[in-house]
């Protein structure tokens, strides 16, 4: 593998992986895809002039959508909910916390999930633009209506 | 308008969308209100989204097999057939095998030459280099830019990139070919 990609792994690996693991909630299954669609994008696109996070994610999502097909279902495996505090009360708001938002994520609708969880892991909205054939400007409208739609949720959780 | 808070959350703002999200954000407080609610938000969903990717092997083509049969069978190999030739007394046949087996990949210099006037850097990528990008070196001050490399033997796929950004194949070379992303590459056949 040369050193371009070697980089260009480095950078978008954890990108990929927040994204899968928001996506399937499943952390074998992200593990998984996570390593198809780079070997995949490697062999077909690793020695362009330039390479392209847009297909990475586009290969990540049709996988995504297989072994969603396949499994038919959403879970939140608990080795993929992050190690956020080290004592046990400040642990336990943290893990609800992270519940009450993995929950709210869970249900937007599809599109909104997808676009909101590559802007928060870090894509750039050009990439988020290229991956699901969008311009620009949608994508900044999109991402924002995104995050509205989230915050209602969780304040209706709440009330 | 509004969409200016996710922007400024992403770090996607120009310096003029800034200066307006700043007056939106001093001239009206339910806006301000807003941002903060999303930012407040967006480290929550930033700490339960961010996550360490797992360590997985990177499977690239002929890694699991080329390595082992290039180190460890290649050598046995080359080793019984040397010996073997040597039994038979065949010194010519030996001899062949030896230079084919300690011969290096050949190459030939190559020089790349393209016009380009009012520009302040020429670079070219390609598989002879790995697809890093090397800078040219201007030749005399009629924009000419130029560069000598060693090329191995074989096809290579090759673009020069103008002022960091411009992907531009070699006009001088015939042979070209469309990637996935609008730009063309020049194609080069070096021969030993």
């Amino acid at each position: 593998m040369s050193e371009r990609y070697r980089k260009f792994y480095d950078e978008y690996k954890h990108k990929l992986f927040s994204y899968l693991i928001y996506k399937s909630g499943d952390y074998e299954a992200s593990k998984d895809i996570m390593q198809e669609s780079f070997t995949r994008h490697f062999q077909h696109y690793g020695h362009d002039a330039v390479i392209s996070p847009a297909l990475l994610f586009t290969i990540a999502r049709n996988a995504l959508v297989d072994h969603q097909r396949q499994n038919k279902k959403f879970c939140i495996a608990e080795d993929a909910l992050p190690q956020v505090a080290a004592d046990q009360e400040n642990s336990f708001i943290a893990k609800e916390e992270t519940d009450r938002i993995y929950n709210a994520m869970n249900r937007l609708p599809e599109e909104d999930r997808d676009i909101l969880s590559l802007a928060v892991g870090g894509l750039v909205y050009k990439e988020i633009a290229a991956t699901f054939g969008l311009s620009l400007a949608n994508v900044k409208v999109r991402v924002h209506r995104a995050r509205n739609k989230l915050r209602q949720m969780m304040k209706d959780e709440v009330e | 308008m509004d969409h200016l808070i996710s922007m400024y959350i992403d770090n996607e703002l120009s310096l003029d969308e800034k200066i307006d999200f700043l007056e939106h954000v001093y001239g009206n407080k339910p806006y301000k209100e807003d941002a903060v609610e999303l930012l407040e938000q967006e480290k929550l969903l930033s700490a339960s989204l961010k996550m360490t990717a797992p360590v997985i092997e990177l499977k690239t083509p002929h890694a699991s097999i080329l390595p082992l049969f290039n180190r460890s069978l290649g050598w046995a190999v080359a080793a019984c057939l040397l010996m073997l030739f040597s039994f038979m007394g065949r010194e010519d046949v030996t001899l062949q095998a030896q230079k084919e087996l300690t011969a290096q990949p050949s190459t030939v210099l190559h020089r790349f030459v393209i016009h380009r006037q009012n520009t302040q850097l020429v670079e070219i990528t390609g598989s002879f280099t790995n697809w890093q990008s090397v800078p040219l070196l201007p030749s005399g001050t009629n924009g000419y830019w130029e560069i000598s490399l060693e090329v191995p033997a074989g096809e290579h796929r090759y673009t020069f990139i103008v002022d960091g950004s411009k992907f531009l194949p070699d006009p001088t070379v015939v042979t070209q070919e469309s990637d996935d992303f609008g730009s063309t590459n020049s194609i080069l056949k070096v021969e030993a």
